[in-house]
């Protein structure tokens, strides 16, 4: 990547912590400038003060964390976090004991081959100490505990029966909404076999805002707080979203300046550009008012999120699907409209 | 050779036998005209049941509005229709004086026109209420943006240019409708707002970041706390569901969209909306359901809901955002209430400073006059508004 990609319409510009000439910015151009070393600690300090603000790790007894490492830019960025965060020896070590979790999503034999060889790679350069596992996200059609190994990508036997529930969903929104939930799922399975009660995703705010969009789309407007915030608290496990205040753009230029660029892992999916659903339309909305110059549009989603919560959630109860609060039954009204369009596979969950 | 196929037959749960015309956008039934119409003036009636608009019992065949318990509308009582002239209010008037002649309401239904001055548009617009007016036998109220607040929004854009010109209207239509309803002695307010703009409501407050407005925007009945309550009983309508009623039933409305309304924002919002409805239909009442569900959460500060200190209208801050929009444009500072800056927050707090003595008087001040660089101005406005007794 190019760092003139970067370094667009400066105009003398001084960096907003210490005068230097600016070189970076967020997401908003017209908002603060950084110089190169104020802009990584920006970005390392956003990543902090969300595990701070928490107080995730107050308790001493809780440190073992599942983090996810899905391949992208994002997950990259987490794994170099939490390695940066356990190699300090101030104050500013983070207290947590990891287990690397690769996460795989493709289905072809010889990409998840390459992608095992890869992490092999991958191990001897950071978090060389902690236990690293592999599983494909087909892992969530174990109804049991998961038996994982440490050399191979676990669950690929599960593949064919999660190919099989995922195009016998005849509407493509729910399809895709099924690939999120199922996804969650796997995490669930993976954490709980391993005795493990939290889990870190490397969902950035891109992500998050336009999950916030699609979920207010299908009738989950009440829940979007722990859908997008930085924790989801359910029964025995929660989700933490470290990075859900930091920017896919922030992320790269980040990795691009401390060369993490070269961990990613590229997966050859075969994605249908012209699906009709909700998640597609929602994307091409939020690119539309970013071409706009309408720079703030994920901050905005993402802070009302934050402020809202469910009318009607009684007493904890959840849809034993998705997890969100319901009034008075175990499906969400979405969630029975996704098992409708499953043609009876789905049943298996309920 | 292969047979043609025709239509297929209504799907109408009376067991009609007529091949069906319309495929209802929001459940996707395909029904006859006759049927489709009744299935849509059904929908009416139930929501306005269901939600309470009206306590009804039910006996035997159809809904008999009981005004025993009225909950929203009383018997006898006048309601406002807002009518613009478009699909939306044209069919909303129509309806409602069909379910108030079969259902016996037994309202005094009457319709109100806002003329916002759009040479062109809302002239044209104003002509298809006036054929409302003799069609539908309904008395018709037209209030003009000029004689209330001193300027047309044809005077606004050439002030302020073709950007902001929905807050301005927006603002000010509100409340003219209000304002209209109190001088035709109406309790109650009905507007033709559909699901598709509901949707487009919830989405807008979600982009604004509004968790106030977001909260409340879905209510079927708002400003309850008011002296003027309003209900949307089109609210589970489909958009394209009201076209093909107006169509069905021959309505004649004017369909040009307004000459100052493709800049704005919510145009983003509206495309993606109608995108939406095209791939899940589903979505649109899921939104609104969305918005249903929505409560801020307790540690949230929320604005509290006061008088403006001005015209007496309902208001968050010290003046209300008509009467801020006027002051910035009889003072020339057009972007008072319109967006933040140094210059605009400084003009507040001269106004709140200042001028708290003046204003027309009408409900403890007026819109704008107060503020207006032409004494004569002043006057006019606060005699204007005097009239109205609001």
């Amino acid at each position: 990547m190019n760092s003139t990609d970067f370094t667009a319409d400066l105009d003398g510009k001084k960096c907003v912590k210490c005068e230097k000439d600016a070189k970076f910015t967020g997401v908003d151009p017209k908002k603060a400038w950084y110089c190169q070393e104020c802009f990584i600690q920006m970005v390392k300090n956003k990543f902090r003060s969300a595990l701070s603000k928490k107080k995730i790790y107050k308790d001493a007894d809780a440190r073992e964390t599942l983090v996810v490492y899905d391949g992208s830019p994002s997950g990259a960025f987490l794994l170099n976090q939490i390695d940066d965060a356990l190699k300090q020896i101030t104050y500013k070590r983070l207290m947590v004991q990891p287990t690397v979790l690769v996460l795989v999503s493709v289905t072809e034999e010889t990409e998840i081959q390459r992608v095992v060889e890869r992490v092999e790679e991958l191990k001897k350069e950071l978090l060389e100490n902690v236990r690293w596992f592999i599983a494909h996200v087909a892992c969530s059609m174990y109804t049991d505990s998961v038996d994982l190994e440490g050399l191979r990508c676990n669950g690929t036997e599960k593949i064919p029966e999660y190919t099989d529930l995922l195009s016998s969903c005849s509407v493509p929104t729910y399809r895709k909404e099924l690939e999120r939930i199922l996804r969650e799922k796997c995490l669930q399975n993976i954490s709980k076999s391993l005795k493990i009660s939290k889990c870190m995703v490397p969902d950035d705010a891109d992500d998050l805002g336009r999950l916030a969009l699609d979920q207010l789309c299908l009738g989950r407007g009440g829940s979007l707080s722990p859908l997008v915030t930085v924790t989801d608290k359910r029964s025995d496990f929660l989700l933490i979203r470290p990075i859900c205040d930091l920017s896919k753009r922030e992320i790269s230029i980040y990795n691009y300046l401390c060369a993490i660029d070269k961990q990613y892992i590229q997966f050859h999916t075969h994605s249908n550009t012209q699906d009709r659903s909700v998640q597609a339309l929602t994307d091409a909305f939020i690119r539309t008012l970013e071409d706009e110059k309408f720079y703030s549009t994920i901050n905005t989603v993402l802070s009302t999120a934050s402020k809202i919560h469910n009318t009607n959630g009684k007493d904890g109860s959840r849809c034993v699907l998705c997890h969100v609060e319901v009034a008075d039954c175990s499906l969400c009204s979405t969630c029975s409209a996704i098992r409708d369009s499953c043609s009876g596979l789905l049943s298996r969950f309920l | 050779m292969e047979k043609r196929r025709g239509p297929p037959p209504c799907q109408s749960k009376k067991g009609c036998s007529n091949p069906a015309k319309i495929r209802k956008a929001k459940d996707g039934s395909q029904l006859c005209g006759p049927c489709f119409s009744k299935n849509f003036e059904d929908d009416v009636h139930e929501t306005i049941v269901n939600n309470n608009l009206f306590k009804v019992r039910k006996n035997s065949i159809q809904f008999v509005v009981s005004f025993s318990h009225c909950s929203f509308l009383q018997r006898g009582e006048r309601v406002a229709i807002g009518a613009s002239g478009g699909k939306d209010s044209t069919v909303l008037a129509y309806v409602m004086k069909t379910l108030n002649d079969i259902h016996d309401y037994g309202l005094d239904l009457q319709l109100l026109s806002i003329d916002e001055g759009i040479k062109g548009y809302r002239d044209d617009s104003l002509l298809a209420v006036e054929k409302n007016r003799i069609e539908y036998e309904l008395p018709l109220t037209i209030l003009s943006y000029n004689d209330l607040y001193g300027w047309t929004m044809d005077d606004i854009v050439a002030k302020i240019g073709k950007k902001n010109n929905c807050t301005f209207c927006g603002v000010f239509r509100r409340q003219a409708l209000d304002r209209g309803a109190f001088k035709i002695g109406a309790t109650k307010l009905v507007t033709g707002h559909n699901a598709d703009d509901m949707a487009e409501t919830v989405l807008m407050n979600v982009l604004r970041g509004d968790i106030a407005r977001l909260e409340r925007c879905t209510n079927i009945v708002t400003g309850e706390e008011g002296d003027l309550p309003r209900a949307k009983p089109l609210k589970y309508c489909f958009e394209r569901d009201i076209v093909m009623y107006a169509r069905t039933n021959q309505l004649e409305y004017f369909y040009t969209e307004c000459i100052y309304a493709p800049n704005a924002y919510r145009g983003y919002a509206r495309k993606y909306v109608r995108d939406l409805e095209k791939v899940h239909p589903r979505a649109i009442l899921d939104l609104i359901r969305s918005g249903e569900k929505v409560s801020v959460k307790k540690e949230v500060e929320m604005p509290t809901l006061k008088t403006c200190e001005r015209c007496g209208y309902m208001t968050s801050q010290k003046m209300c955002k008509a009467c801020l929009l006027i002051e910035g444009l009889n003072t020339g500072n057009t972007d008072l209430g319109v967006r933040k800056s140094k210059k605009s927050k400084k003009v507040i707090v001269e106004i709140e400073g200042e001028k708290k003595e003046e204003g027309c008087g009408s409900g403890g001040g007026g819109c704008g006059c107060a503020g207006a660089a032409d004494e004569t101005e002043n006057e006019e406005t606060r005699k204007r508004l005097k009239d109205l007794q609001f």
